[in-house]
């Protein structure tokens, strides 16, 4: 009887038992396709993690007295030996933070921006004023040589002052202000000189090694002004102003520059925080030569897309040269940073580089355009050199020898000297690239520009 | 099986409507990937779920009211009942527990019942799950932080009621409706859908209200129609660990990003059945056909890292069929049942544009216009057989009920993908097999039913990623639907679903 009534139950457990078995073949899973072509936006964001391109977190705001002292500042020509250059003179918010000369004129000159002359037995500074842009977003290295940095640690900060650098610097962008004004050609001026009232330069009279003679001939000019006492006490409370040094000056003036010009709400700032619709495809192309075909990112990588390193670009010689290698500038300074390669010079942040021309360490490229063009083929570029994209101005101060330019090509960047092959179209798509980096807030910074400032020096 | 096993890449908008809503049958399950659901829904009682699950040409009387009302009419007695029911998923993917109690009762001409449960669901991943992105070398290192988030590692509670009211009208007509309505606050395996997401808090529900109509025949045959229409409104909270860099303290960080996602589709279904006995062979046939439309107002932007992106704003709509045919035979204290099904479905889903977009030719899709499109053509087939047998022991007056079975989901479709932004097509075909293994018993003791069932899924899997460094469990889901695209391969590793459930039913006289 048992086993009539199972006839049924072991027919189902055979049957289980054989489905059972064919286990590992009926999971198996097929398909008759490759894998599909990823997105250009899966590649971007693919290269994003390769090349640590994350959002930019907010700048803390620095205290509001700090900032507004340091407004002050900036836009003083008090703080320069002749009363006549102030640091708004070469990094103008009417030009982005920078001039839109490509080497800068510093104290002894007449106009401003594009306007600007040399003055009678003036030269030209070696170098292209780098936008402040940004500046504020925890450089590792200012100036184009990098002589002012701070790799983090105690007594981080390295500069030519050496030991004479007080203590009390917040940040390497305060240490960078406490230079221009002991520099002679930018703001210090030359012995005998006399500013537009007649007032002779005691700044000059200082050697260049002294800096810590001119920092403090520079703070005398700032406590004789009632209107910068009452700015000091402000961003200073407590403390004596007796007691106040420039390095104090210098903390408000990064304070302002940090407030003033940090922009990070570009197109590509609210792509990489997840808005895939924030860029145009043409820069999304463009974005992903830049990372990959074209070999931006090899140099200007990271959150900042530059910044942090230096490299050898192949860029035309231009200007009076710098030290005991004028007429040459061989950029970055083997004592500081024990580099013996020739012409390296900061890798810049390319954010908001669309407003910052003219373009590289000393103005040669007039545009973005350009720049792209260079990097394409650096050494037939700078072969033949197109001078005629600068101001007339500056076209004697090319040198193109052909001995500059094998040792320029000599120290190039083999990442950089290769030539990338890319075709106009990418060229294009490249540029537009750069230009969706450009945050909209930081087309016009007339508004920062205040109308007086406490010495009674005219602004502009 | 204990190697991951690398998947073809989907590159396809990744569509699983999964898990037969809260009620059963009769809402399709739409699936492009073979995903282990768990078994968050199978908690009904069921007098035939252990025989694979067939319900063509058998009747169950415990199940048959929570498919179709107007089955309640086949209420004699009333009758409580408690199911408890366990799952879990291997390699500690998840699990759950939920205990439903109920009644069904008829009075005259009317009839009725209710059912309230309550559900606990394990997590299905360990926290926290970050991805830290891989390459980053600055010159000057970064440090990156880690910022504190809500742990989920605990349980989540989830609840369920459902209410049937019908009559009996005449000549064997019978109609009534249901209404059931899940308080949810964990789908299976969502958690498992936000790579890279720190946190996942879900709230929801799931409204399925069914009106229907049932004809019997003295000779026991019947017919049956029955509206099904089922609202998904689940809302999901994510909180994604973000790199970014402090320029305060000049490192790499890590800070909450919340992102809300929104889980909305509607289905509208018609199911028509049949069933008749033939003759006193001891044999029945049945068939039926149903009809879901189902639309996908908003999807969840699921993501998985480097396998699937996103479409933002990604709404679809789907026509799923399925007609099925089976036979069963009684026999003495044997049955035996057979159900074959077969599942056309056609989806298409798509994402619009936000804002205007250039395509790489270079025209321009206007804002709403559609960004990308695929079409999804399923041909699947459900086979499942099972078999009862009724054992006499000695010195018990009930005999002991055996039961066993298995099915067998085979699913294949192609899909058309038209990237409009990248101008590309592609045709892909993709093809996997579900199986499952069902036994059970079941025996009445001192008037009071009690019932065992048991189930093993198999052919499923839980997809990883499998780079140098990570490799991380990323989908296991039975949520309602899913909408992604998978952008890389897929790495799936074989998970099984296997679920015990007790059931005691009381008939009162």
């Amino acid at each position: 009887m048992i086993q009539r009534q199972c006839t049924w139950l072991a027919a189902g457990l055979l049957g289980i038992s054989l489905l059972s078995g064919c286990g590992s073949t009926m999971t198996e899973r097929g398909t008759t396709q490759p894998p599909p072509p990823a997105t250009l936006d899966d590649q971007l964001r693919g290269q994003f993690n390769i090349w640590g391109v994350v959002p930019i977190g907010a700048v803390t705001p620095p205290n509001a007295a700090l900032v507004d002292l340091g407004r002050s500042l900036f836009f003083d020509k008090i703080l320069s030996g002749n009363r006549d250059v102030a640091c708004a003179t070469c990094h103008s918010p009417l030009s982005h933070g920078a001039d839109v000369l490509a080497l800068s004129i510093g104290t002894g000159a007449s106009g401003d921006g594009s306007s600007r002359t040399l003055g009678a037995g003036r030269q030209f500074t070696p170098r292209n004023a780098p936008s402040l842009i940004n500046t504020g977003l925890g450089s590792f290295y200012l100036f184009w040589d990098g002589r002012v940095s701070d790799l983090g640690g105690p007594s981080s900060f390295r500069t030519p002052a050496g030991a004479a650098l007080p203590s009390g610097l917040t940040s390497v962008l305060a240490a960078q202000a406490m230079f221009p004004v002991t520099n002679r050609n930018e703001m210090r001026g030359e012995v005998g000189d006399h500013d537009g009232l007649g007032n002779s330069n005691e700044l000059a009279a200082f050697d260049s090694t002294q800096f810590g003679a001119i920092w403090g001939a520079v703070m005398q000019r700032l406590v004789a002004i009632n209107g910068y006492v009452a700015k000091l006490n402000a961003a200073f409370p407590g403390v004596p102003v007796s007691s106040l040094g420039f390095q104090h000056a210098a903390n408000a003036i990064a304070a302002f520059e940090k407030t003033a010009f940090t922009f990070t709400n570009s197109p590509f700032d609210r792509y990489v925080a997840h808005d895939d619709q924030a860029m145009t495809t043409e820069a999304k192309q463009g974005a992903l030569l830049f990372f990959t075909k074209a070999r931006c990112s090899s140099c200007h990588f990271g959150p900042l897309l530059g910044g942090q390193s230096f490299a050898s670009a192949g860029v035309p010689q231009l200007g009076p040269g710098v030290g005991k290698d004028a007429p040459l500038d061989l950029g970055q300074d083997p004592q500081f940073q024990g580099q013996t390669q020739r012409f390296l010079f900061r890798v810049p942040s390319l954010r908001n580089v669309e407003l910052t021309a003219p373009y590289m360490h000393d103005g040669a490229f007039a545009t973005l355009d350009a720049v792209v063009r260079h990097y394409n083929n650096v050494e037939q570029t700078l072969r033949n050199y197109d001078v005629s994209q600068l101001d007339a101005r500056f076209r004697s101060q090319y040198r193109g020898d052909a001995a500059t330019i094998d040792a320029i090509l000599a120290a190039t960047s083999p990442v950089v000297r290769q030539p990338l092959g890319l075709s106009d179209s990418e060229i294009r798509q490249l540029v537009a690239f750069l230009q969706s980096l450009t945050d909209p807030a930081a087309r016009d910074l007339s508004a920062m520009i205040p109308a007086s400032v406490p010495s009674g020096l005219p602004v502009r | 099986m204990s190697h991951p096993r690398k998947l073809p890449a989907l590159g396809a908008t990744l569509l699983a409507l999964l898990a037969p809503a809260v009620a059963p049958a009769q809402v399709i399950t739409i699936k492009t990937l073979p995903l282990a659901q768990g078994d968050q829904f199978g908690f009904f009682p069921s007098a035939n779920d252990a025989m694979g699950g067939v319900s063509i040409a058998v009747r169950d009387s415990l199940l048959d009211p929570f498919v179709n009302p107007a089955k309640g009419a086949r209420i004699r007695a009333l009758q409580f009942f408690g199911s408890p029911t366990f799952y879990r998923i291997s390699r500690n993917a998840g699990g759950g527990q939920t205990l439903p109690v109920g009644g069904l009762a008829t009075h005259g001409n009317l009839f009725g019942g209710a059912l309230v449960a309550v559900q606990s669901l394990d997590p299905s991943r360990s926290d926290p799950q970050t991805f830290a992105p891989p390459g980053i070398d600055f010159i000057v290192a970064p440090q990156v932080g880690a910022f504190p988030v809500p742990q989920q590692t605990r349980s989540k509670t989830n609840r369920y009621a459902f209410a049937t009211l019908g009559r009996r009208v005449a000549n064997g007509f019978s109609i009534a409706g249901s209404v059931m309505y899940a308080d949810l606050h964990r789908l299976e395996g969502v958690d498992q859908l936000y790579a890279g997401s720190q946190s996942i808090a879900q709230r929801g529900g799931d409204l399925d209200a069914r009106l229907g109509v049932l004809r019997d025949w003295e000779s026991g045959a019947s017919v049956e129609a029955m509206l099904v229409h089922d609202r998904v409104a689940m809302t999901h909270d994510v909180t994604f660990a973000e790199t970014f860099y402090d320029p305060n303290l000049r490192t790499m960080a890590s800070r909450p990003r919340p992102e809300r996602n929104l889980d909305r589709t509607n289905t509208w279904g018609l199911h028509l059945a049949w069933q008749r006995p033939v003759g006193d062979s001891g044999w029945r046939i049945g068939a039926f056909a149903t009809t879901n439309l189902m639309s996908h107002p908003k999807l969840p932007n699921y993501q998985i890292v480097d396998v699937v992106r996103p479409v933002p704003w990604d709404p679809g709509h789907s026509a799923a069929y399925n007609v099925g045919f089976g036979i069963a035979q009684h026999r003495g204290p044997s049955t035996f049942a057979l159900d074959v099904i077969y599942e056309p479905i056609l989806s298409h889903t798509w994402g619009e544009a936000p804002a205007a977009i250039e395509t790489l030719a270079g025209l321009v899709i206007p804002a709403g216009a559609k960004t990308t499109e695929s079409h999804f053509t399923f041909s699947n087939a459900i086979a499942r057989v099972g078999f009862a047998q009724d054992l006499l022991i000695d010195g018990v007056e009930s005999p002991l009920h055996l039961q066993g079975g298995v099915s067998a989901h085979a699913i294949r479709y192609w899909l058309r993908q038209d990237d409009h932004v990248q101008v590309t097509s592609r045709r892909q075909d993709e093809h996997w097999v579900e199986w499952a293994p069902t036994w059970g018993a079941s025996m009445r003791v001192a008037g009071v039913d009690l019932r065992y069932v048991g189930r093993v899924v198999h052919g499923t899997g839980r997809p990883g990623i499998a780079n140098d460094q990570v490799a991380v469990p990323i989908f296991d889901s039975s949520a309602p639907s899913i909408l992604a695209t998978p952008t890389g391969p897929l790495t799936l590793t074989p998970v099984s679903v296997t679920t015990h459930q007790l059931s005691v039913s009381v008939p009162l006289p």
